[in-house]
């Protein structure tokens, strides 16, 4: 930006309003007059147009009989065939819910909770505590979950994980955290919004950089205490990012966790922990049935996009500015 | 400024178009650049100079499978350069891990297709590469194969044929032979002058010695993603299962295991176990590698699980956490009426074929022949002689220096081709004359192949293949509440059963019945 000539840029303004006259000949004109922001725009168009829409059309073999020596394109349609033949399975419906359950629970615990670290830490004012308490915080984000998958089982594992051994050395019954199916959704969410919530509070962190420190400065004079300032400075001022990551939460709310569940599951917690991602890994990829895979794949899609909306929606209804 | 602003502009659009467009293009130069690390392409440039011109070496592309005990393919492997050199060939060979067919069902569905393919089977993909004519039959080709031939026949492979037709060798692990038995810690029952358990009875008492605070008396694994869970199986079996895949009913139709009277009793006898703690509360939760680690740490006196070239493997593990420890096994513990069984007929192996993409299919039909003749598996146990072994008349002496140079695991063990396609070392009789406590090893297979249990129909339905994930994690997690008393036994197994048959075991049991009738008539 600093190599385009602010005078050019009035000028293009100035063109722009006179444009506004003549109708779309002269946008063609401002386009060419502004060729190379657009020429910079351009590979992101060419990126998201290649990898993200164009392999859009592989979704249509959720209604196809996919056939490997056919193509995506040659395949037979078989109409809804495999969406018909996924709801009548319970263990669809078991694989939704426990998507809904975990990612909800997950939302529930794991949205506040960057924001109250967030809302703690610009309070601080020693900044090495700050610095230190930030850097620690942010860690597990960088561990990937093969890493602390093992590190999980070795702190909660029955015999010998060091949880277990405080609960037993206290006089309690041992607690299958990874293996009764009880606990299980429980440790997942926990152990997700413990590696990420020193992460997701960054943006929050950010959003509090930017309020105006003269509001604070009038606060004080008036007298407010720290809670006031939070409750009529603080939390208004980042509304509406906190909106914002609400709807983009709201709109992937379908997405479970696949990479940690995989890692952590197994056979005997199937009832709870099987989410969408993984039950599509097992029979999309270990078992090779693609169409139904793609099937399940679009379907929560479809439930992503919906929510989405909606809570943009409710977000532009409440006043705030939504995504789009 | 206006000019550069141009340059700049048309610099960084050509830069971030080349980035987008290398990440399109078909990546040829890097699958050859890594195949090249893989397996070796240059070694036929070293042997090709011995070939005529006219006789240009036929480039093959082979994808297989791996094994957990075998070490990676080295670059520049001169087992595949005398491959190449015996064949008139250019292998490429391509590994993946044990476990991981989905990375074959990826490369399949992407319309990357090598000459040769190893991959389990039965299953959902091999059956869709069979009906859309990616697999090749190899029947016209089989009478230039004598050792497939001779295979099939004497291991009465006939029932793997589709219609007839053989779409690759089916390489079924355990037909006849089997290592299977229930191990302990031989040293413990022997301080606490308990002989080695006989029946279920002696079993518990036994578990209940060695079990305390710190032991639980018997551990065990998970099943593979989408199998039944089939540890405890030995517990039916003593309480009179017959066979086994299913069971019968009065009236002669085929219903599953957990119908018959014998699964009831198993199923109280393991909640005993359970209620007792003598039972790892993890089982359903943990892999093998985990299951040994327990093993070998003593967190548990009793496991299950292979033995034959496992026997010197496993007795080293749990030495080196006690150098007094002693591994011991004993055949399945025998129930009221005596019986007893552990090994079942397999019904999956992995099946070579020769798919569409080889342009040469009888040459891609005599490279699966070779890997199964006794040339080749000598090539790929022992290697070439002079350079990785020489014979002192019947005594071997391997060199380690120049076989691990060309992935050959340690201690005489054999190369990363031998392992998971064509072959496993119990199938082969194959133990390298250096191998520690050889007869012992031998004498687990003899009397674990005592106690196989046969099955009730041969082969895998179409049904059985399509639905059978769905119904097994159904039993795998009413098995486990069974056993840790989350249901009632009465009512778990109604529940089970009810649930098993709505949800495709219905389905599969009206083919299964099918399939059994016709085998009798």
């Amino acid at each position: 930006m600093s190599l385009i000539n602010e005078q050019q840029l009035k000028l293009s303004s100035a063109e722009f309003h006179a444009s506004t006259r003549s109708g779309k000949k002269s946008a063609w004109v401002i386009i060419w007059r502004q060729r190379y922001l657009y020429f910079m725009l351009l590979p992101v168009m060419v990126y998201y147009a290649l990898f993200h829409y164009l392999p859009l059309y592989g979704a249509t073999i959720a209604f196809k009989d996919f056939n490997i020596m056919k193509g995506i394109l040659g395949s037979p349609w078989a109409g809804f065939k495999h969406f018909e033949y996924l709801f009548a399975l319970d263990k669809f419906w078991e694989v939704i819910g426990n998507t809904l359950i975990i990612s909800f629970s997950r939302l529930l615990v794991g949205f506040p909770f960057p924001l109250i670290v967030a809302l703690l830490l610009n309070e601080v004012r020693l900044a090495v505590f700050k610095k230190s308490v930030q850097t620690i915080i942010y860690l597990p984000h960088f561990i990937s979950w093969v890493i602390l998958g093992g590190l999980m089982y070795n702190v909660l594992s029955l015999d010998d994980g060091a949880v277990n051994n405080l609960i037993q050395s206290l006089g309690g019954e041992a607690i299958g955290f990874m293996t009764d199916e009880k606990y299980f959704r429980f440790t997942m969410v926990l152990s997700m919004v413990w590696k990420e919530f020193g992460w997701n509070s960054i943006i929050f962190m950010a959003a509090l950089a930017g309020v105006n420190p003269q509001l604070y400065e009038a606060a004080t004079i008036d007298g407010a205490n720290r809670w006031q300032k939070i409750g009529s400075i603080t939390l208004p001022c980042i509304r509406n990012t906190i909106a914002i990551l609400l709807i983009l939460r709201l709109g992937s709310i379908m997405e479970a966790g696949f990479e940690q569940i995989f890692v952590l599951y197994h056979p005997g917690v199937y009832s709870v922990a099987d989410i969408i991602d993984t039950y599509v890994y097992r029979i999309g990829l270990a078992e090779g049935r693609f169409s139904l895979a793609a099937a399940i794949g679009l379907f929560k899609s479809l439930i992503n996009f919906i929510l989405l909306v909606i809570a943009n929606k409710l977000t532009r209804m409440m006043g705030e500015n939504g995504v789009y | 400024m206006r000019n550069r602003i141009q340059l700049i502009s048309t610099v960084v659009l050509i830069s971030i178009f080349t980035l987008l467009l290398s990440a399109c293009g078909n990546d040829k130069a890097n699958e050859n650049q890594t195949n090249n690390t893989q397996a070796s392409s240059n070694q036929t440039a070293q042997n090709g100079g011995k070939q005529s011109k006219a006789e240009e070496p036929y480039e093959l592309t082979y994808l297989t499978i791996g094994d957990q005990a075998a070490k990676p393919l080295q670059p520049n492997d001169r087992i595949i350069a005398e491959i190449n050199k015996r064949l008139n060939i250019k292998l490429t060979v391509k590994i993946v891990p044990e476990g991981s067919a989905e990375k074959i069902n990826a490369a399949f569905a992407t319309g990357d297709f090598p000459d040769v393919v190893s991959t389990y089977f039965p299953s959902n993909s091999v059956s869709q590469w069979i009906d859309e004519g990616i697999l090749i039959p190899l029947n016209e080709y089989i009478d230039d194969l004598p050792t497939f031939k001779q295979d099939i026949e004497e291991l009465n492979l006939q029932w793997t044929a589709v219609d007839g037709k053989y779409y690759g060798y089916p390489f079924i692990s355990g037909i006849n032979k089997s290592n299977y038995l229930v191990q302990y810690r031989g040293d413990w029952l022997e301080k606490l002058g308990i002989n080695p358990p006989e029946t279920l009875d002696d079993f518990y008492h036994a578990l209940k010695a060695v079990a305390n605070k710190d032991t639980y008396g018997f551990t065990t694994n998970k099943p593979k993603a989408g199998d039944q869970f089939n540890a405890f199986n030995f517990v039916f079996f003593a309480y009179g299962l017959p066979y086994g895949d299913y069971a019968l009913d009065d009236k002669d139709n085929v219903v599953p295991i957990f119908e018959h009277p014998a699964f009831k009793q198993g199923m109280e006898y393991l909640r005993k176990l359970w209620d007792e703690k003598l039972i790892d509360p993890e089982f359903m939760a943990i892999d093998r590698p985990t299951k040994e680690q327990k093993f070998f740490q003593g967190k548990a006196g009793f496991t299950e699980g292979p033995l034959f070239r496992h026997v010197n493997r496993i007795e080293s593990g749990v030495q080196k956490v006690d150098p007094a420890a002693k591994l011991a096994w004993i055949s399945p513990p025998a129930g009221p009426d005596g019986k007893r069984g552990m090994a079942q007929k397999p019904k999956t192996g992995i099946l070579t074929s020769v798919t569409t993409a080889a342009k040469n299919p009888q040459k891609a039909a005599e490279f699966i022949e070779f890997l199964l003749s006794r040339e080749g598996k000598d090539l790929l146990e022992l290697g070439i002689e002079g350079l990785h072994y020489t014979k002192d008349g019947e005594t071997i002496h391997y060199m380690e220096a120049e076989r691990a140079k060309d992935g050959f695991a340690e201690n005489g063990w054999a190369h990363p081709l031998a392992w998971g396609n064509v072959t496993w070392p119990i199938d082969d009789d194959y133990l390298p004359q250096t191998e520690p406590a050889r007869d012992r090893a031998v004498q687990s297979v003899q009397q674990a192949s005592q106690y196989f249990v046969p099955n009730l129909v041969e082969r895998r339905t179409a049904e059985e293949i399509e639905l059978g994930s769905i119904v097994n994690d159904i039993y795998n997690q009413y098995f486990l509440n069974l056993v840790n008393g989350k249901l009632d036994i009465d009512k778990g197994i109604a529940e089970l059963s009810k649930k098993w048959r709505q949800q495709g075991g219905d389905k599969i049991l009206n083919a299964v019945n099918e399939a059994y009738k016709n085998s009798k008539s």
